[in-house]
């Protein structure tokens, strides 16, 4: 399970098969993240009713992949990450087996807390009356010590070895975070995955077709909003021209919206509300202007 | 060098020398000083190529060529080329008779703009002598017209000094204006009025008012004019924003100068009835928005669009219809040109234009590539442009440049040879800022052809290659005085476009550090440029998901601040452009603040927020959304009577009183505190009422909010009555919220506690279950409403075996509250020992947690956790009920050593006196019960312990025994000690009809009581 090649193997035995493009790819990890067929199938298998259980191949394969040491392969995974946490996260109320979807869960929350340590992730806001790289304050600078407010964004990592209930929100964001760490790595499609059951967490405005499905609204605690909202900022605002993507973090973030409004939570209706609004401006021709072209007037001289 | 110093100094010619360069600086002195004649200053308006563009104000002559765009041929100043047109500055009359540099009739505060002009132009452009005429006599001295003038600006200043002092202490209103919804003004406090301002006629000659807040009392006085009829006759005028328009003599000023705007809107209103929308005139705002010029150019063409009634001053000139060629004089339409190279013939197309032109190939070609590029044949243009061989250009320019700069930096010992090169390198610098301006328009041109046809690293290849040229030549970097604007022009343009081209191609790490290299060396840019890259860079690092390495230390000066990553990168900047915009320095960009709010509330540093937010200048956001986000940010720091406070002002019935957010939120913090349930009700009623249309999905909340009022307010109802229809209503709304929202967790949670505490265990049991489904047991509160709805019923064995499973799901730290639990169920089921064991566990855990978790912790469960002065108290109790009277003098000890003054530690050293009440320590036990009331008024197990005693001292004591009981069962209804000493009160009182009931409450709620209360859960 170490090499590319073998995972492959291994992953043939579990897919209808896997296209010659893949196994026989200069670079097999590459294809396995980019091949749309194999993804396709892989999430139609992540969303099966059955899927996610102790022992199912799939849910193993993902696990032993993460675990080997290629980091070309952990992507492979990563870019699973909103099937498997949004699949999770709608069957929690099932009662049923999901010790797969757990399997993997832990995993990444372990490799998550190894590789900080443990430690705590913080901001530092600063004080403009402190000189910065990019701005001088006027008039005499204060002699005190830099004020900074230092935020914390993400909490210590304690080691979790099972799955607590009462922590799962947590093992949950910390796995959307490590996915954000690598977002810039991941293919169009599994963003738009992770949009799409966004939309299905927040299920604020309930369609026929919802109800028919019982989708549910799933508890949504700020560990898990807040890395979902960092994804979601990236996906309306990060540098891609997939309007597919575009649409399917507006719809997102709107419903994420009107969630933070009937939750009556602050920070989602500031952070959402604010997104909201960038996304209409960006849309209005009035407001944006390029800066960078050049004079249109009818007299062209030297 | 200093031999060769030597050399001169001995040298036979150094007197000539010295004479020669003394000569030379006196013609300089008197070249700067010139006198123009009127005639002499007409030739210099921009129609002549080869000669600098003068402009005149108050005979005051300056250079103005660096703004040959605006003021040249076709520009939108050319007016004021090559006269003096002092009026017009102000007058807006820019035909005939209005550009004349009379200043007759005029009010002091227009002589004291005009002079504020001439102020603007010595500050931009260089000024470069007098003109000979109405404000300087034949000698270059200041005519009595001159001095007139100046003096009446001084008066105007001075007077309008007095008239902001005298005004300043009744405070102006705050105002705002869109072209959606017109103009408004309003108070923060007090009331808007109009009133006349003391000094405008002696100002401007005439009368005017102003907006101003006057408090309630002040309302009496005489000549104040309430305001609405003014806010629609303003909604009836086009305003465009950066601009002031003119109507007669008066103007209106933009938003950005609030001061000024409720003045203008007064003089507005004025006119407004005979305003005729069609003869309008707009100049330019005030100084501060006229630099930079490009923006405001910019501005114009898109108010255009917007509205069609407003004429710009660009109209005025009647531009050409067609485009055309202007160079060296001669201007030439681009038909026959642009036909040639339909057909192809680029060579053709060119040798046409040179020959008619005057052109050299490489001016040609920038022309014709600029053509093609106008007329969207990209492709074309690159042919055309491909044609110049731009990079030994570039190569041809730099050496020249840079001796030029060395010889500058020679000591003043120079000589006549040394002077006359100055001269010469002046000369060329100025041809070699000619010929670079052309070379790189070209590469820029190339760069944004190929833009367009998608080819992103190319264009981004030529982009880089015109800065590198830039760098080349201007090897100290560029400034001001350096360089010509045109040339600074397409600088500009290319350090903005090129992060956007690698953006674009892919190229996210050069894009970064792109930005930097931008961003923290000096290209010179205006402010509104820096602050948009700035943004842009801001939003790159908010959401581009790349891991960058944080900014070098290197290039960082002395102590200045780093950031380490890239989400403190973007805050750094966002914050360092609001401040720009808190200043005035760049135009205030609503964008910035969203991108700010979404990193912040991120950070959920909301409190950082609420300050950008009050730093804002007023008008920028309405008021109600204003203080709405205000209370949002401090929601969301925890602050919610700071919040509560915000949202009663923006919910007052004259602001916005059914915004369904802010009542949602108002609900929200008041159903948290029995003493603001009351006002939630109000709140959420309304919220319930408004939730309808779109907003239909949020009805549920809006119940369940309306329903936890109730409740709340049940609480603190002093009669029978009320309560049990207040909690009715709670109920009642609850359940519909419930049947809107079926799997709502919350709802289901909170029918279960209100079920429990109506001690309607079945039903509450129900829920409970639900909850812990639902939610997958991830709350620890389910968990506890389940064990403690088991215990009531006295199924203490499987309420243990429920909190055995909530440890299972529970982290380490969280477990406190579950341990406590545990014990007391423990000594419910009359297993003292284990209950030791599992204080002891507690114990440790609770001190463990005060040592391990820093400040850093912040954990939502923090406010949950068990204090050890708790565990103290809790073994306290444990102790005195085996009657091992020694541990619990040493506990209450240590929980005294936690919390010195406690309701609940008097209660148990009351207990213990009472326990040796036969050693006559009944008065002490009562006076620490007594105290424990007096402590805390609501610590109900005093109240009933004095029920308990006072009878005891007899039927003189029975009133006051009843009473305080009564009290107890106030605040507890389901207190079962109280019910049965109540009855013991009644019966030792004679009423034993009363007495029966008493204890028959007692009795039944024997069997339904929970080991801690329910509320403890919320």
């Amino acid at each position: 399970m170490s090499s590319p090649t073998s995972c492959i193997r291994t992953l043939s035995s579990i897919l209808s098969s896997v296209p010659s493009s893949v196994s026989s790819s200069s670079n097999p990890s590459f294809s396995l993240l980019h091949d749309p067929t194999i993804s396709a199938e892989i999430s139609s298998l992540l969303r099966h009713p059955d899927s996610g259980s102790g022992d199912n191949n799939l849910c193993r394969w993902l696990y032993d992949t993460f675990h080997s040491p290629d980091p070309e392969l952990k992507l492979v995974v990563l870019r699973y990450v909103p099937i498997i946490t949004g699949v999770y996260l709608t069957r929690i109320a099932l009662r049923k087996s999901l010790a797969g979807f757990e399997a993997i869960l832990l995993a990444l929350y372990a490799h998550e807390t190894t590789a900080r340590d443990g430690q705590p992730v913080s901001v530092n806001v600063p004080d403009l009356s402190q000189p910065s790289i990019y701005h001088d304050p006027k008039g005499p600078a204060k002699n005190k010590a830099t004020e900074l407010n230092l935020a914390v964004i993400s909490p210590t990592l304690e080691p979790h070895g099972t799955m607590r209930s009462s922590r799962r929100a947590r093992i949950v964001g910390v796995a959307l975070e490590l996915y954000y760490t690598k977002i810039s790595q991941m293919p169009v499609s599994s963003k738009i995955e992770f949009c799409e059951f966004c939309d299905i967490w927040a299920a604020s405005q309930k369609t026929e077709e919802a109800k028919a499905k019982k989708e549910r609204m799933i508890p949504l605690p700020w560990e898990l909003l807040q890395p979902s909202l960092r994804i979601l900022g990236h996906c309306l605002l990060g540098s891609h021209n997939s309007k597919e993507l575009l649409e399917a973090a507006s719809s997102a973030n709107k419903s994420l919206y009107h969630r933070s409004l009937h939750d009556i939570d602050a920070k989602a209706i500031l952070a959402t509300g604010s997104l909201l609004r960038i996304e209409k401006m960006a849309s209005d021709p009035k407001l944006n202007v390029d800066h960078t072209e050049i004079d249109m007037s009818n007299v062209l001289s030297l | 060098m200093a031999s060769s110093a030597q050399k001169f100094i001995t040298s036979s010619f150094f007197g000539l020398t010295l004479i020669v360069a003394f000569m030379a600086f006196l013609l300089k002195f008197k070249s700067s000083q010139k006198l123009f004649s009127a005639e002499e200053l007409s030739l210099h308006n921009g129609t002549d190529e080869s000669l600098p563009i003068l402009l005149g104000i108050l005979g005051s002559v300056f250079d103005v060529t660096k703004g040959k765009s605006h003021y040249g041929v076709g520009g939108g100043y050319h007016h004021f080329a090559g006269r003096d047109a002092s009026r017009a500055f102000v007058s807006g009359n820019f035909t005939g008779d209005g550009l004349t540099d009379s200043l007759r009739g005029l009010s002091s505060t227009e002589v004291h703009s005009v002079v504020g002009w001439r102020d603007f132009y010595f500050k931009s452009y260089k000024f470069v002598g007098k003109l000979v005429g109405r404000y300087y006599d034949s000698q270059g001295n200041p005519t009595k017209y001159l001095k007139g003038a100046e003096a009446k600006a001084a008066r105007g200043a001075q007077l309008m000094e007095k008239q902001k002092e005298m005004e300043a202490k009744q405070p102006s209103c705050s105002s705002r204006w869109s072209q959606d919804d017109g103009g408004e003004v309003w108070c923060d406090n007090g009331f808007p009025r109009l009133v006349q301002r003391p000094f405008e006629i002696a100002l401007t000659g005439k009368m005017s008012r102003r907006c101003a807040c006057y408090s309630e009392d002040q309302l009496g006085q005489p000549g104040l004019e309430v305001v609405y009829g003014f806010l629609q006759g303003s909604a009836q005028g086009r305003l465009n924003l950066p601009f002031i328009m003119a109507f007669g003599d008066h103007s209106i000023s933009t938003i950005y100068d609030l001061g000024f705007l409720i003045e203008a809107w007064c003089t507005f209103f004025q006119d407004c009835r005979s305003f005729n929308p069609t003869p309008t005139k707009i100049r330019q705002c005030p100084m501060q928005c006229f630099d930079p010029i490009p923006t405001i150019q910019f501005s114009i063409s898109v108010s255009l669009n917007q509205s069609h009634s407003i004429q710009t001053m660009a109209d005025d000139d009647s531009p050409p219809q067609g485009r055309q060629f202007s160079a060296n004089g001669t201007s030439i339409p681009t038909a026959d040109v642009e036909a040639k190279l339909d057909k192809g013939n680029i060579q053709e197309a060119e040798s046409s234009l040179r020959e008619r032109l005057s052109l050299n190939s490489e001016e040609a070609r920038t022309l014709l590539g600029r053509l093609e590029y106008q007329r969207g044949n990209v492709e074309s243009a690159l042919r055309v442009l491909d044609g110049i061989d731009l990079q030994s250009a570039i190569q041809g320019l730099q050496p020249s440049v840079m001796t030029n700069s060395y010889s500058n930096s020679n000591s003043n010992s120079s000589s006549l040879s040394s002077s006359s090169y100055d001269n010469a390198g002046a000369n060329r610098d100025s041809q070699n800022q000619k010929a670079a301006k052309l070379v790189l328009e070209g590469v820029y041109l190339k760069a944004k052809s190929l833009q367009k046809l998608g080819k992103f690293t190319e264009a981004a290849k030529d982009c880089t290659s015109v800065l590198d040229a830039v760098g080349k030549i201007f090897p100290q970097g560029i400034s001001d005085a350096q360089v010509e604007s045109p040339l600074q022009e397409t600088v500009s343009k290319a350090v903005e476009l090129l992060p956007e081209l690698l953006k674009l191609a892919g190229n996210y790490q050069e894009a970064m550090a792109t930005y930097r290299r931008v961003l923290l060396n000096p290209w010179n840019l205006d402010n509104e440029c820096f602050a948009r890259i700035q943004k842009a860079f801001a939003v790159f690092l908010l959401h581009s998901g790349l891991e960058a390495d944080p900014p070098s230390l290197g290039a960082q000066a002395e102590g200045a601040y780093v950031p380490k990553n890239n989400l403190e990168e973007a805050i750094l900047l966002l914050l360092v452009i609001m401040q720009k915009i808190h200043q005035g320095v760049v135009q205030w960009d609503p964008s910035v603040m969203d991108h700010l709010m979404y990193a912040l509330s991120l950070c959920s540093q909301t409190p950082v927020l609420s300050k950008q937010l009050e730093e804002l200048k007023p008008g920028l956001f309405h008021r109600t959304e204003r203080w709405n986000f205000l209370a949002l940010c401090c929601s969301g720091a925890g602050q919610n009577k700071a919040a509560l406070n915000i949202l009663r002002k923006s919910l007052h019935i004259n602001e916005k009183p059914n915004d369904l957010t802010a009542l949602l939120l108002a609900a929200k913090i008041c159903s948290e505190d029995p003493h603001l349930a009351a006002e939630g009700v109000g709140y959420a009623q309304r919220a319930v009422d408004n939730a309808k249309g779109v907003d239909e999905h949020l009805k549920g909340a809006c119940l369940r909010m309306l329903g936890l009022c109730l409740g709340k307010q049940a609480k603190v109802s002093s009669s029978d009555f009320e309560r049990s229809q207040l909690q009715n209503g709670s109920l009642k709304s609850l359940d519909s919220a419930l049947s809107l929202e079926q799997d709502n967790p919350d709802i289901i949670f909170e029918l279960g506690v209100h079920y429990a505490e109506q001690r309607n265990l079945n039903t509450a049991l129900h829920f409970a279950k639900k909850y812990i489904d639902i939610t997958g047991g991830s709350e620890l509160k389910g968990w506890r409403l389940l064990a403690l709805i088991l215990s009531a019923q006295q199924r203490f064995a499987e309420a243990e075996t429920v909190t055995d499973a909530a440890l299972d799901e529970t982290g380490k730290w969280e477990q406190g509250p579950l341990l406590r639990l545990k014990a007391k169920l423990k000594v419910s089921q009359l297993r003292p020992m284990e209950a030791i064991d599992t204080y002891r566990h507690l114990l440790a855990l609770v001190q463990a947690q005060r040592k391990a978790l820093g400040p850093m912790k912040t954990d939502s469960q923090v406010d949950d956790k068990v204090k050890e002065f708790e565990v103290w108290y809790g073994l306290a109790t444990l102790y005195s009920s085996l009657s091992h009277w020694k541990d619990v003098e040493v506990c209450v000890q240590k929980a005294r050593e936690m919390k010195q003054y406690s309701a609940e530690l008097l209660h148990t050293e009351g207990k213990i006196c009472c326990m040796h009440e036969e050693r006559g320590e009944f008065q002490e036990a009562l006076s620490s019960h007594i105290n424990a009331g007096l402590l805390d008024p609501l610590f109900v197990p005093s109240k009933v312990r004095i029920g308990a005693l006072l009878p005891k001292m007899g039927s003189i004591a029975l009133p006051v025994a009843r009473t305080v009981l009564s009290d107890a069962l106030r605040i507890e209804p389901t207190n079962r000690k109280a019910w049965y000493h109540l009855g013991m009160v009644h019966k030792a009182d004679g009423r034993l009809a009363e007495a029966v009931d008493c204890l028959q409450a007692a009795s039944m709620l024997e069997d339904s009581d929970p080991v801690e209360n329910f509320r403890s859960i919320l």
